[in-house]
């Protein structure tokens, strides 16, 4: 999958819980989930979730922690999915 | 060091189903889990656990100035009676104090007893008692300086501050 598809899904996953209309709106490789988006740090346990069963992988502490931005997010996805 | 974070128990609710497959194996060690079963309230006490790895990371990062992560099993949580508890992050710990009322969990490193929090219900409020606590002509400023770290500018000092706020609450640590 493309780096452009995995954000596509990511960013249907993330909207539940964006508590900013317009950096989602504008939403980037570039933008950071609790600053830009302000997805607050328990939701971010939810993003991993969703993005787990979206993708049918399993996300690993060493990884999660990478999972603060779109960017690093849709790599751990990527290098997930190639190791299936 | 410094280091806080209030958690809105009712909007708490509504924003995360804690109780949702694997949310607390991504969270809490095993221990950490038991702690929380063994509870009464495991929704209460998991929040405390929660309350005490984030202010202890706010307190880590602050201290140690690390870009953010999201790894809340590097912070280990030990619970010692009903309000203090350690946190332990890479060979080192800190004290946190919790306090739990009906409405929200609120947690701080109490690394030195000279800190103090106040909790109000909104920004305006917060300042209003830091005016109370530093007198009338104080002006306190919230400010943000290098990393994105809270302080509050006070006449001409800069003191450093934790922030939270969740929900209905606000809470400063300085």
């Amino acid at each position: 999958m493309t780096a452009e598809a995995i954000q596509d899904k990511l960013k249907v996953i993330v909207q539940p819980y964006v508590n900013h209309q317009e950096n989602f709106d504008n939403l980037t490789s570039q933008s950071d989930f609790i600053n830009d988006l302000q997805i607050n740090s328990a939701n971010l346990v939810d993003v991993v979730l969703d993005v787990e069963d979206e993708f049918d992988i399993r996300i690993e502490n060493d990884d999660m922690e990478k999972m603060i931005s779109v960017e690093a997010t849709v790599n751990v996805i990527q290098k997930k999915l190639k190791s299936k | 060091m410094i280091g806080n974070d209030i958690v809105d128990l009712k909007k708490a609710k509504t924003d995360s189903n804690i109780f949702r497959p694997r949310y607390m194996e991504k969270v809490l060690s095993q221990n950490e889990q038991n702690l929380v079963f063994s509870s009464p309230n495991p929704e209460q006490r998991f929040w405390r656990l929660w309350t005490m790895k984030e202010s202890a990371y706010k307190a880590f990062q602050r201290e140690l100035n690390f870009k953010s992560i999201f790894n809340p099993f590097a912070f280990y949580c030990e619970l010692i009676d009903l309000e203090n508890g350690l946190v332990h992050f890479e060979g080192n710990s800190v004290k946190t104090t919790t306090f739990n009322s009906e409405n929200y969990i609120y947690s701080s490193v109490s690394y030195s007893t000279f800190t103090r929090s106040l909790i109000a219900n909104s920004m305006e409020e917060l300042l209003q008692n830091l005016r109370m606590e530093f007198g009338e002509s104080s002006q306190p400023e919230l400010l943000k300086l290098k990393n994105g770290l809270p302080f509050i500018k006070i006449v001409s000092k800069i003191i450093p501050v934790s922030t939270t706020h969740h929900g209905l609450y606000f809470a400063i640590q300085f």
